[in-house]
């Protein structure tokens, strides 16, 4: 090779044999050319009418991409749910009653053990399925009815005169009184001979009501409230009522008590008045709904009117008393 | 390694500035319309759809308000007996039972009715008891039982619905809820012909009829009517199962707003929104129902009343996207049938800049552009007879030169070589030394033009054969060593060490080596050095000469072998020469079958360097 070729030679190879010196891997450099190349090159898209074209471009699909997205694609909105009181016991918003579990008896004093048949469990079942159902509805959803039934009857200590005294007027109050204390001791009270672990458990937050199907007369229902006072007369004298509508019990398991003669759920045509309509009129006395025998709903056809002489799939609870439900 | 970007499909991505700029006003002009008008297309359907949708709910909640008052106005007609005598006494007890039978069994919504009693009239002697009633019909699952007993009937004188049709007014009841279903009570006053009010009739109907009504309603695939009390309870629904009748919706804002006497009518910002029993967006509409104070609401889950837009949309949007598509790839195709033609008068006029006058362009358009290359050739022909007339005046101009510089020459021979030459003073020895310097350039001149022009004519004569090629290159290097020397150039040759054969024409050799090393010396200031070398090549002899010159910039590079054509920098002012010798030098190599070329670089030197084929390798 001549001195001209040695001294035109490095001028194409330079760069190479550089990097080789400098100990870069040739495969990197030759990245790099291409880098360098592509970038060179194509700074004139970037000046040229390329860039307007990628501009034009960008700005089509922007443009599409906001009409795709805009144009005819209604806005959704949330719909404003005002939240509602919660349903409470009748005039009273501090008990609540969204929950109610029902803890129910057949009671049985002792000398009509012999009357007890073998599908009370199934009539009971019936008339708290039914109740449920309408209580549902009454309540338009804000307030659920449960129920657990006591595995078997429970035989009274004393006889049936004993429960049911001799006036049994007034849904016989007497009975209703000394059986749910019976059931409150025997069954909720942990010495009790009925006591059951399982049962006596209430869940916090709901609205515990003892239901007993009485083997006997009466049909009547009521709130269990506490009271600093003692005497009937003076209770009754501060809440308003009349002297016979209070009575003392002693009964903290349920806040509520009502008790149906098992004869009216059972043979409905038996009764002045009956079923399932009877059932949930006396329950509606658990959470403060007072009779309407004398009021102008009298006559309608309301649960605490004249519907508890219906049938429950004809009644309902009228306008005025679930607003002073809460609903 | 091909770089990136000389690939083909980066070139052909890249394309040309004027294929380019026909894309973008394609682009321009098809995209953009199709964007503008889809868009313009998309929001007045759409402005359409909501309209046509609104219509379409509405009608419904019209037609069901209808089917409601409908409902009404026959149930209460039903009641509004108007009993065919005059006095002013009751129904008898006998026809009211079959009056009842027969209005339970005309209308099974009726589940229970009653006659009762307004007061202030005679029955049987008896004064009537405002209130009383005095005989119902009770419907028991698919039984009708009448009870006449006074015990089971009540007396209802305190309710709404004795007092106000005792006065003449049928009364519409608040719906209650039983296990049955939706009920309501009516009543109606029962007139004798004289317009007497005589009895009244009440009857709890069963609202069974109006919920099927709102359950078949539907619109289109999946929308449903939703009926609330004026209370805001559901009386009917067709949606979700867990909705039960009764359910108080008075809590949605909707239920609030049309009840209280909003008409929604599905065109407000607000009628498209999350459905509280769907769950899904919906577009609603309601209205109160102005004669019993109840609600309708129409909801159409959008997914089904909007499909239609979603497909607008959507082809919208294919459609903008196709014509850009379109455009990109077909474009470039219409461009081509543009740029073609420009292309080939580009090339043209290239060939014409390189004084190729021969090749036409050949355009095929049949428009403009086709008139264009057909004036372009015209030129070309026109440019071609120019030059062949400026080649004709420069031999001829060469040509008839010639004998009168050759006079000169010679008579300015003679006076040197006469005697007198010494009595001359000196002013006119230099004078006439001036005229022989003048004549000298004169005479290479004219030499030089008519070499161009037996060039250009294609009649330079080179006689080739092969000589060592170190004769002829010393014998100019020594010739010109005197001429180096008044510059004080140092002026070397380095010849081979052995005879090489070259095929060449010895003077026209001279005359290149001549012409290569006086440029040399000409652009090369004073105490520079030329080197003339050879290298020897397998087939060839490539022969150098090397300066230390001025140099050449690289932008003045490329026409130096074209005639006339001199290199115009401050260096070089004051430097005579014709711009031919270069020209003539090529022409001459060329013509040995050679090749020359050169490198420079400014302020450093310039190396020009040709190539002659050795003799013997020709002689193979």
């Amino acid at each position: 090779m001549s001195n001209l070729s040695k001294d035109l030679t490095p001028r194409l190879t330079g760069v190479r044999n550089g990097s080789k010196h400098a100990g870069l891997n040739p495969h990197v450099c030759v990245c790099e050319r291409w880098f360098f190349d592509f970038a060179r090159h194509s700074q004139s898209w970037y000046n040229g009418t390329m860039l307007k074209i990628i501009i034009a471009l960008i700005l089509i699909f922007v443009a599409l991409g906001a009409m795709y997205r805009y144009i005819g694609v209604p806005k959704i909105y949330s719909e404003e749910y005002a939240e509602l009181p919660t349903a409470h016991s009748y005039g009273d918003p501090t008990r609540a009653i969204s929950e109610i579990s029902i803890n129910a008896f057949y009671f049985v004093p002792q000398n009509r053990a012999e009357n007890i048949v073998p599908n009370w469990r199934e009539i009971l079942e019936n008339n708290l399925q039914k109740l449920q159902e309408f209580h549902s509805v009454q309540f338009l959803g804000r307030s659920r009815v449960t129920y657990r039934i006591y595995p078997q009857p429970i035989i009274g200590f004393r006889d049936g005169i004993l429960y049911d005294t001799e006036d049994t007027g007034g849904g016989n109050p007497q009975a209703l009184r000394r059986v749910s204390e019976e059931i409150e001791k025997r069954v909720f009270d942990p010495k009790g001979d009925l006591y059951m672990t399982d049962f006596d458990v209430v869940q916090s937050g709901t609205y515990p009501v003892l239901a007993i199907m009485y083997e006997g007369v009466g049909s009547i229902g009521g709130v269990i409230y506490e009271s600093k006072f003692e005497l009937a007369g003076d209770i009754a004298k501060a809440l308003g009522l009349p002297d016979g509508s209070i009575f003392i019990v002693n009964v903290e398991s349920a806040d509520g008590f009502f008790l149906v003669n098992k004869l009216c759920l059972e043979e409905q045509e038996r009764c002045e008045m009956g079923g399932p309509a009877l059932f949930a009129h006396e329950f509606y006395h658990t959470i403060g709904i007072s009779d309407e025998y004398d009021g102008e709903l009298q006559t309608s056809s309301d649960i605490m009117g004249s519907g508890r002489f219906k049938r429950l799939e004809e009644t309902y609870l009228n306008k005025k008393t679930v607003r002073k439900l809460g609903l | 390694m091909q770089s990136i970007t000389s690939s083909s499909f980066f070139q052909f991505i890249k394309g040309s500035e004027l294929r380019n700029r026909f894309i973008l006003y394609f682009i321009a002009l098809s995209a953009m319309p199709v964007l503008v008008l889809g868009g313009v297309a998309l929001y007045l359907i759409d402005l359409s759809h909501r309209q046509d949708i609104s219509k379409l709910e509405v009608q419904l909640i019209d037609q069901k308000v209808e089917e409601i008052e409908k409902f009404f106005a026959d149930t209460l007609g039903i009641l509004e007996l108007r009993v065919g005598f005059f006095q002013r006494s009751p129904i008898p007890p006998e026809s009211q039972i079959f009056v009842l039978e027969g209005l339970m069994e005309e209308n099974s919504a009726f589940q229970e009715i009653s006659f009762i009693d307004v007061g202030g009239l005679i029955a049987n002697n008896i004064p009537t008891v405002a209130g009383k009633e005095i005989a119902k019909a009770v419907r028991a699952e698919k039984n009708i039982s009448l009870i006449t007993d006074a015990t089971r009937l009540a007396n209802i004188s305190r309710l709404d619905s004795f007092t106000d049709p005792a006065r003449g007014e049928s009364f519409v009841g608040d719906v209650y809820y039983t296990l049955s279903g939706p009920m309501v009570t009516l009543s109606a006053p029962v007139r004798n012909k004289n317009n007497d009010i005589i009895q009244v009739l009440s009857a709890e109907v069963s609202l069974s009829e109006i919920h099927r009504s709102i359950k078949r309603a539907r619109i289109g695939t999946n929308g449903y009517v939703i009926l609330v009390d004026k209370e805001g309870a559901v009386i009917a629904h067709h949606g979700r199962g867990e909705i039960k009748p009764g359910t108080d919706l008075i809590g949605l804002s909707r239920v609030r707003a049309v009840l209280q006497g909003e008409i929604m009518d599905a065109l407000g910002d607000q009628d498209r929104y999350i459905s509280f029993f769907e769950g899904v967006p919906v577009v609603g509409a309601g209205k109160k129902i102005p004669k019993i104070g109840w609600g309708l609401l129409v909801e159409w889950p959008i997914n089904d009343a909007d499909a239609v837009m979603s497909d607008v949309r959507n082809q919208v949007v294919l459609y903008v996207l196709f014509s850009i598509l379109a455009v990109l790839v077909l474009g470039p195709l219409f461009v081509f049938r543009l740029v073609q033609p420009i292309r080939k008068l580009q090339v043209g006029a290239t060939e014409i800049e390189k004084g190729n006058f021969e090749k036409l362009v050949d355009i095929r358009t049949n428009d403009e552009l086709e008139d264009l290359g057909s004036a372009f050739n015209k030129m070309a022909k026109g440019l071609k007879r120019l030059k062949e007339l400026q080649e004709e005046f420069v031999f001829i101009a060469a040509h008839d030169l010639r004998a009168p510089v050759t006079v000169i020459k010679g008579y300015l021979s003679m006076i040197s070589e006469d005697r007198s030459m010494q009595s001359f003073t000196d002013n006119v020895k230099d004078y006439l030394e001036q005229i022989q310097k003048a004549n000298q350039r004169l005479e290479k001149l004219v030499k030089d033009l008519l070499e161009v022009a037996r060039s250009e004519a294609g009649r330079i004569v080179v006689e080739v054969k092969p000589i060592d090629v170190r004769d002829p290159v010393s014998e100019s290097v020594e010739g010109l060593r005197s001429l180096a020397a008044d510059k004080s150039i140092s002026l070397k040759y380095e010849s081979l060490p052995v005879a090489e054969l070259v095929l060449v024409d010895t003077d026209r050799l001279k005359e290149i080596m001549e012409n290569l090393i006086s440029n040399a010396i000409k652009y090369s200031p004073a105490n520079a050095t030329v080197r003339v070398f050879h290298e020897r090549k397998p087939s060839e002899i490539i022969t150098h000469v090397e300066d230390s010159g001025f140099g050449i910039p690289k932008e003045k590079q490329a026409k130096l072998f074209e005639k006339f054509y001199r290199v115009s920098m401050k260096e070089t002012q004051g430097i005579g020469g014709t711009g031919l010798g270069l020209f003539i030098v090529k022409e001459l190599i060329t013509k040995m079958n050679g090749k020359i070329w050169f490198e420079s670089e400014y302020g450093k030197g310039s190396t020009f360097s040709f190539s002659l084929p050795l003799a013997r390798q020709k002689q193979v």
